[in-house]
């Protein structure tokens, strides 16, 4: 650039050469004699002409060095030095693990291969397809030919390889085949939380249970999804219920322990059960869950409401006595009581013999409205709000009328699902405070609301208590451990009314007693009944004594101090006054 | 002359400058790769432990756990409530200690009836 410069200052003076010339040429018109001629004039332009160009110019290299500096000197290195360099703090896989409460491990991913074709490299598909379905027998060679004839650059020719089939192919070393590094969601627990933890589709989606309805969550958060659900009493609950279903070789089998003061579900079980892991290898109905899902009358359970609502509402005492001499007839329904006492009873003592007669009069005397507003205090009459997709709405009737709040009085005409049940119950039991059940672990206890008073709650616990000591509900019962509760029976509905020897067979369980730490729940569909049972395949000879073996597994589990004698105070406060009371008249 | 010592003092300092730059640069470049192949060698870690606590986690299912203890610990049995004592139920300790209450309360062959049978069975 300077030469150009100086070639340019060389050029507006007046060369010697040019002074020679100009003495050839016609003479100057503007001659050099200081007077600024054309020429001149012309020079000045050039020079003028070059020197903004010659500014323009060293402005841009200068911009250009100055960006060199601040390139290489000023910034930060921005592309990587090594492409796609492992980082080693950034392992993350596409979906958190799920794990329990004690955080072992429920659900997880895993990195798998998955194998594809572009079949477009594919030289010869008869042959390759030949070799493939030689490695992986599960491929059908001639589907696999015609995948791999087609004139589309990507198919998927299996998903998820074992690794030894992943070292199968590779050493196939076949010409447009390749492997897409995936990962594959596992359930080291297999079946035993199928029903709680769901599915994952092919790609990973959630498709059931909390990998369902944490689908999002479970793609977004790095740290695992913590549940509340305990493994150890998962199991201990899954194997009774298991062990009672084929013993009374029953259809199914549900289950639930609730801890009774926080709402959290410590164990959840629905029998059938599936494999997560070939989900489709068993019967649909194993893809059920009885516990959230299925809705069904749960009978003489619902006693405890009625007993709460009447007692609550200062509507009866314990001590008040009911007509049930003989059967209620209610237009054309008939309501009679198992084991007929065919006597007047007191509130304790309908509880205690599970008197239909007695509750439906009970029930009359709290009244629909108020049976309504109760029940849906309790959560009864909505579905569940815990977090699964697969949640049943209640079979609550359209229209209350008074035969209605008879029979849900004593547990028919109304369906609702296990895990309503037990959430109901146990704010029954916990001192009168309703808490909506979670599977989730969360740090604070979630608010509740009160639907009953702590001294209804507390007659209502002895009530629980007198069935098992005295009642139905003897099987429950563990030393040390005061299990209180009430057995269900109930025939299923089918075509044309009830089935008579269709059961639903349930029991509901608190222990201890006194305090309740938990909520128990176990119900058997359509048991039969065992010699040793005599036949009987109600809920006292079905249902209570899986509940008395999960308690006996699960109290020194959760490290509940089993009381070593009788329980004094409570001994002394269960005593109920038999001393019959004012006879009511009800009039239904 | 001066002028020529000067020339070669520059150019020898340019020249140890280049040798340095070149080789600070291939050993950056080393370090580089070293750093690369040590992440590699984490992230592969990780995803092996990863692996192996879902391995974990199958191997201690509560199933195989019990099947397990059922047939290799016969002498163990999940806990009762009878097992529970508090501390009040303990008895005191005694000045001068009767013979009776000197004697174990129970003896662990109780507990493990088949300890020393195993115990002479293995030193055989």
């Amino acid at each position: 650039m300077i030469e150009r410069m100086k070639r340019a200052r060389r050029l507006a003076q007046p060369a010697p050469a040019a002074q020679r010339g100009a003495r050839r040429r016609p003479p100057n018109p503007c001659p050099a004699d200081g007077n600024i001629g054309p020429a001149r004039e012309a020079i000045e332009t050039g020079r003028k002409r070059l020197t903004i160009a010659a500014a323009i110019l060293s402005l841009a290299f200068a911009v250009v060095g100055l960006r060199l500096v601040d390139i290489t000197l000023m910034q930060a290195a921005v592309e990587p030095r090594a492409a796609r360099a492992p980082q080693a703090e950034t392992l993350q896989f596409a979906r958190a693990d799920i794990v329990d409460r004690n955080g072992v491990l429920l659900a997880t991913s895993l990195p798998a291969f998955s194998l594809y074709a572009n079949p477009r490299q594919v030289i010869e598909p008869a042959l390759v397809a030949r070799r493939l379905a030689e490695v992986l027998p599960s491929l059908s060679q001639e589907k696999l030919a015609a995948k791999l004839a087609s004139k589309r650059a990507f198919v998927w020719i299996k998903r998820d390889l074992s690794p030894r089939q992943h070292h199968a192919v590779i050493s196939l070393g076949l010409p447009g085949i390749d492997f897409r590094r995936e990962e594959s969601r596992v359930y080291p627990q297999g079946r035993l939380m199928s029903h709680v933890l769901g599915l994952v589709d092919v790609d990973e989606k959630g498709i059931a249970g909390i990998e369902q309805r944490f689908d999002d969550d479970l793609r977004r958060r790095a740290e695992p999804l913590r549940l509340s659900i305990d493994m150890r009493m998962q199991h201990a609950l899954c194997g009774e219920l298991a062990a009672a279903q084929d013993e009374f070789t029953a259809v199914g089998a549900a289950g639930l322990v609730l801890d009774a003061r926080t709402g959290e579900v410590m164990a959840m079980c629905s029998l059938p059960d599936f494999d997560p892991k070939a989900p489709m290898a068993t019967a649909s109905v194993s893809r059920f869950n009885r516990v959230a899902l299925g809705v069904y009358e749960l009978g003489s359970a619902f006693k405890i409401f009625t007993t709460a609502m009447a007692l609550n509402g200062g509507i009866a005492r314990l001590e008040d006595r009911y007509d049930a001499t003989k059967p209620l007839k209610v237009s054309r329904f008939m309501i009679r009581d198992h084991n007929a006492k065919k006597r007047w009873l007191s509130v304790s003592e309908i509880f205690k013999y599970s008197s239909n007669i007695g509750s439906a009069r009970l029930a009359m005397e709290v009244g629909g409205k108020t049976q309504r507003a109760f029940l849906d205090s309790i959560g009864l009459l909505q579905p569940s709000a815990i977090e699964l997709p697969e949640v049943g709405a209640p079979l609550v009737p359209d229209v209350w009328r008074p035969i209605n709040t008879m029979t849900i009085g004593f547990g028919h005409g109304i369906a609702v699902s296990p895990l309503q049940m037990a959430a109901g119950v146990a704010s029954m039991v916990n001192g009168g405070v309703y808490r909506q059940p979670t599977l989730i672990k969360r740090n604070e206890v979630l608010p509740g609301r009160r639907v009953i008073s702590e001294r209804t709650s507390k007659k209502l616990r002895k009530l629980l208590r007198l069935v098992v000591e005295d009642g139905t509900g003897g099987r429950a019962d563990v030393p040390g451990y005061f299990v209180g509760g009430k057995t269900g029976t109930a025939e299923k509905s089918g075509p044309g009314g009830y089935r008579r020897r269709a059961l639903i067979s349930s029991f509901i369980g608190a222990f201890p007693v006194d305090d309740p730490r938990y909520v128990v729940f176990t119900m058997l569909d359509e048991p039969k009944g065992t010699e040793k049972t005599h036949g009987f395949a109600t809920g006292g000879w079905v249902a209570a004594p899986v509940v008395g073996k999960v308690v006996r597994r699960i109290g020194p589990l959760a490290g509940i101090r089993p009381y070593e004698d009788e329980l004094p105070s409570f001994r002394r406060d269960l005593v109920i006054n038999w001393a019959p009371g004012k006879p009511t008249l009800a009039s239904y | 002359m001066i002028r020529v010592a000067f020339i070669a003092v520059w150019v020898s300092l340019a020249a140890g400058a280049v040798a340095a730059m070149f080789h600070i640069t291939f050993e950056v470049e080393q370090l580089e790769a070293r750093l690369h192949d040590l992440n590699r060698a984490i992230v592969h870690e990780q995803e092996t432990t990863h692996v192996l606590q879902a391995e974990w986690s199958y191997l201690n299912r509560p199933q195989r756990l019990e099947s397990l203890s059922r047939e290799l610990l016969p002498s163990h049995a999940p806990v009762e409530s009878g097992q529970f004592v508090t501390f009040a139920r303990l008895p005191k300790r005694d000045a001068n200690p009767s013979p009776a209450v000197d004697a174990p309360l129970a003896s662990q062959a109780r507990f493990f009836p088949d300890a020393r049978r195993d115990g002479e069975g293995r030193s055989q």
